[in-house]
């Protein structure tokens, strides 16, 4: 009973931080302006480490998102529990300026619980940002009937939040199935200041607000073949999505502003969004591992995205690969810590003056178990870059530090002293 | 709790809060990298139309300045200017015996002011009033349209050279001083010298002398002039009577000052009666008479040019017409209106004579000002100001080296663009108002529709192409 109302009191805490998560999606990239966002799903804990592979990972002691028929590989535990949180250092190039702008940013990455069912059923659920929002642009461009300029001054928050839920179904001894639930709910703002370079003190504001949302499902597999005794196997997996559409509804707001003082307003409308299309979505993976020590990842991702018709999409294709020194039982802590690293290109969905804005990504981490329990720390740490800088584009040189907890039910358990 | 429990909510707090973004910075992403829906224009199409009125005449009494003189601008339009007061009896003075009456002089001071040319010598005349000043019942002030009867015959002539006495100077206490006729000048001596009672009596004395005017001579067209007339001052106009005694000194004299109160109405204000009759003569103008007061006449019949004058209560109003015709650009908002009008080239000698700055007022239809025109989001009067040619270039090209006036009038355009009725106001552009009975600066500016010289509405507009 005392036990039940620990993990309630801590579910309760960890409802009250995920209203935060929810409502604050992070970035600071001028390209989340465009299609939902920065896109922020390539793993956790560790599957990030291992360049966000997954499809064809299967894990005793850790929550594997990227497939769900991968929950049943965890086959000793009842409750499982992960967050993580990251920290990221952004440096911003621009072709024409020497003058880097840098930031800085914080996040908190994902909340998941795991829940045995059965011997052959697993669930897990959470919450994570799905994509982030966030730019501060200006634009420039003429006034129409006279020799001057316009300036416009972009400001994006808000971002897509997935609350999700994963089950994996044990089919046979080395073939599984899974599913994802997932509801997607976030706002999307913007503030667009205009103003006549000859009048700066009379700007006028567009103000749109804009609340997605759609749920999505996704079917998942996994299959794992014995090479030999000692540890050695293969497992291949793949998932796919069927296309969904974000419906919302806008507000939109116009204001003109005289002075400083007086604020008039134009125009006021609400009306249902232009609908938004997450794309059929599949991919591949496969995970080797060789005697118990070593594993080897490789995935496969697409997404066609270009059916939404706007130009400015792109179908976006994601090559992933990892390694991992798996974490040996033994005495020695060293041993018992895993070692990771990994590399990543994600074509990316969008395109900016003709350029696919792609990301390019190693990783490398650590998983440190605590105590004796299977409970691990994940630090991963990601180096790579976005974008590019030709036709006075961004290019964005991006340092990110994760760390992620993986708890079990032993934390929560009794210990007996003899 | 367990301690590792509460180790756990305390992480997840401090998770929670750990979001952070420090955006603060921006990127000029140039035009190409979105697309932004608003578009700015301005336009200059839309059609304005230029009146003279005339609002109102203004009130002349108790002011500072005496005008005097005549004027025939560039269009043949002659304003002329007299000035009307009275004076004071002389305080009692013990005067000896052996004194003698030796000459009357009257002394004004130029302040500096002239309107017109100062190339040409200045003649007037100064006459005795035959009838009483009078102000009006209700106002208690005389307005620049009244006149009172005067002799005939003058009392006294002097001429001003304004080109050898150009500028103001402290240590000259009288800049004129000319003689007056000797008969009134003996008058007043014998009051003072046979210590009449007259001199106790400011009442009895105004019955005897009504009053003083100085006006043009009567063909003499050079310029308007102003001369100090405020009885506080130490320049104030005097009546000057020279005696001598058996004395070296030739230079005893007493004085007949300007009347500081007036004695026939309940006056608390001092220079109750001084007041200017300034008036505008149009025989030769294009039309012969300026409309009344509620009424408009338009640039078309003058010339397509509008006068705005001071001592007369002359203004340009502007119309917009058709300022509806902003909707048909689209949704959107008006965030900058300036109207431009230039003097017409000619009718100044040079920039520096030209009013710095004017007053914008809304009226109705009637010309009854229903308020001063502010800037948009501000309550700070907006005003017409004059820009030289001299001034470093102007934002506008168009402009360069030239004189012209601009005025910010967003608010009008605003109001009116919300307002989806008919216009209910109109613009009056009007020499300051607070110093307006005091001079008779003229303003000759060219209408839309002048050849050269045209007023014209530069209007700026917000579109956006994203919205109905």
């Amino acid at each position: 009973m005392k036990r039940a109302l620990e993990i309630s009191s801590l579910i309760f805490t960890l409802l009250i931080c995920t209203l935060f998560a929810g409502a604050q999606n992070n970035t600071s990239s001028p390209y989340s302006v465009f299609g939902m966002g920065e896109l922020s799903s390539v793993g956790y804990g560790r599957n990030l480490a291992i360049g966000g592979t997954g499809f064809g990972v299967r894990d005793n002691n850790q929550l594997n998102l990227k497939n769900p028929a991968s929950l049943t590989s965890i086959d000793s535990l009842n409750f499982l529990f992960e967050m993580g949180v990251n920290c990221s250092y952004t440096q911003f190039l621009i072709a024409s300026d020497d003058d880097k702008q840098k930031s800085w940013g914080g996040n908190l990455s994902h909340i998941t619980f795991g829940h045995r069912y059965t011997k052959w059923i697993m669930g897990a659920y959470g919450i994570a940002p799905y994509s982030n929002i966030g730019y501060t642009l200006l634009t420039m461009k003429s006034l129409e009937g006279e020799d001057s300029f316009v300036f416009t001054a972009w400001h994006g928050t808000g971002g897509l939040t997935k609350y999700f839920y994963n089950v994996g179904i044990k089919v046979f001894n080395n073939f599984s199935l899974g599913g994802e639930v997932a509801y997607l709910y976030g706002p999307f703002n913007e503030t667009r200041k205009t103003w006549a370079a000859i009048q700066s003190d009379n700007p006028t504001y567009f103000t749109t607000n804009t609340r997605y949302r759609t749920f999505t499902y996704k079917g998942a597999f996994q299959y794992s073949q014995n090479l030999g005794k000692k540890g050695t196997n293969v497992t291949i997996g793949g998932t796919v999505s069927p296309q969904q559409e974000l419906r919302g509804w806008r507000y939109q707001n116009v204001e003109q502003q005289y002075g400083s003082t007086t604020i008039d307003s134009i125009y006021y409308n609400s009306m249902p969004a232009t609908p938004l299309l997450i794309p059929l979505t599949y991919g591949g993976g496969i995970g080797l591992t060789w005697r118990g020590q070593f594993l080897l990842t490789a995935d496969y991702e697409k997404s066609n995205w270009s059916v939404n018709t706007e130009r400015l999409y792109t179908d976006q294709t994601i090559l992933s690969f990892g390694f991992e020194r798996l974490p040996q039982k033994s005495l020695d802590y060293i041993d018992r810590c895993s070692f990771r690293a990994g590399f990543r290109y994600d074509s990316g969905y969008v395109r900016a003056k003709g350029y696919m804005i792609d990301d390019t990504r190693v990783t490398v981490g650590l998983g440190l178990p605590v105590l004796k329990s299977g409970s691990m720390i994940n630090l991963t740490f990601e180096k790579g870059f976005r974008g590019t800088t030709k036709r006075n584009l961004i290019l964005e040189r991006y340092n990110k530090l994760s760390v992620a907890f993986s708890m079990q039910d032993l934390w929560f358990g009794k210990r007996k002293l003899n | 709790m367990k301690l590792r429990n509460f180790f756990i909510i305390i992480l997840m707090v401090v998770f929670a809060s750990c979001e952070f973004d420090d955006s603060t910075y921006r990127y000029n992403m140039g035009t190409d990298f979105v697309t932004d829906p608003a578009v700015l224009r301005m336009t200059d199409t839309l059609t304005l139309r230029s009146y003279t009125v005339s609002v109102d005449s203004l009130a002349t009494s108790r002011g500072d300045r005496f005008l005097a003189g005549r004027f025939e601008n560039k269009y043949g339009i002659q304003t002329e200017c007299e000035t009307y007061f009275r004076i004071d009896p002389c305080g009692p003075f013990d005067l000896p015996d052996s004194t003698r009456y030796d000459s009357a002089c009257f002394v004004l001071k130029w302040d500096g002011y002239y309107f017109g040319d100062s190339t040409q010598l200045c003649e007037f005349e100064i006459c005795q009033l035959t009838d009483d000043m009078k102000v009006d019942v209700e106002t208690q002030y005389i307005y620049n349209n009244q006149r009172f009867p005067h002799e005939t015959t003058p009392i006294g002539r002097f001429t001003l050279n304004l080109s050898e006495d150009k500028s103001f100077d402290y240590d000259d206490l009288d800049s004129v001083s000319f003689r007056l006729d000797d008969a009134l000048g003996k008058t007043l001596y014998d009051y003072i010298y046979d210590e009449d009672p007259i001199l106790e009596d400011p009442e009895e004395f105004k019955e005897l002398y009504k009053g003083f005017m100085i006006k043009p001579a009567d063909n003499n067209v050079s310029s308007v002039v102003g001369f100090v007339g405020h009885p506080d001052s130490l320049f104030s106009p005097r009546i000057r009577i020279y005696y001598s005694d058996k004395t070296l000194d030739d230079e005893m004299y007493m004085e007949y000052s300007l009347e500081t109160l007036g004695t026939s109405t309940e006056a608390t204000d001092t220079n109750y009666f001084a007041s200017n009759y300034i008036s505008n003569n149009y025989s030769k103008f294009f039309v012969s008479q300026m409309p009344e007061e509620e009424e408009k006449l338009s640039s078309e019949l003058t010339g397509d040019v509008t006068i705005i004058q001071g001592g007369l209560s002359l203004m340009t109003r502007v119309e917009i017409p058709y300022v509806d015709k902003i909707r048909q650009l689209g949704s959107g908002s008006v965030f900058r209106a300036i109207l431009f009008f230039e003097p017409i080239e000619g009718t100044y000698a040079e920039e520096e004579d030209l009013p710095r700055y004017l007053e914008v007022y809304m009226a109705n239809n009637n010309n009854e000002f229903y308020s001063q025109l502010y800037k948009a989001g501000s309550s700070d009067p907006t005003y017409a100001i004059l820009n030289m040619k001299s001034n470093d270039v102007s934002y506008d090209t168009y402009y360069d080296n030239k004189t012209y006036y601009s005025v910010d009038i967003t608010q009008y355009l605003v109001n009116e663009y919300v307002d989806l009725a008919d216009p209910k106001y109109f613009l009056l552009l009007s020499l300051p108002q607070a110093s307006m009975s005091n001079n008779v600066e003229q303003l000759i500016i060219g209408s839309p529709n002048h050849s050269t010289q045209n007023m014209r509405l530069k209007l700026y507009f917000t579109n956006y192409t994203d919205i109905d």
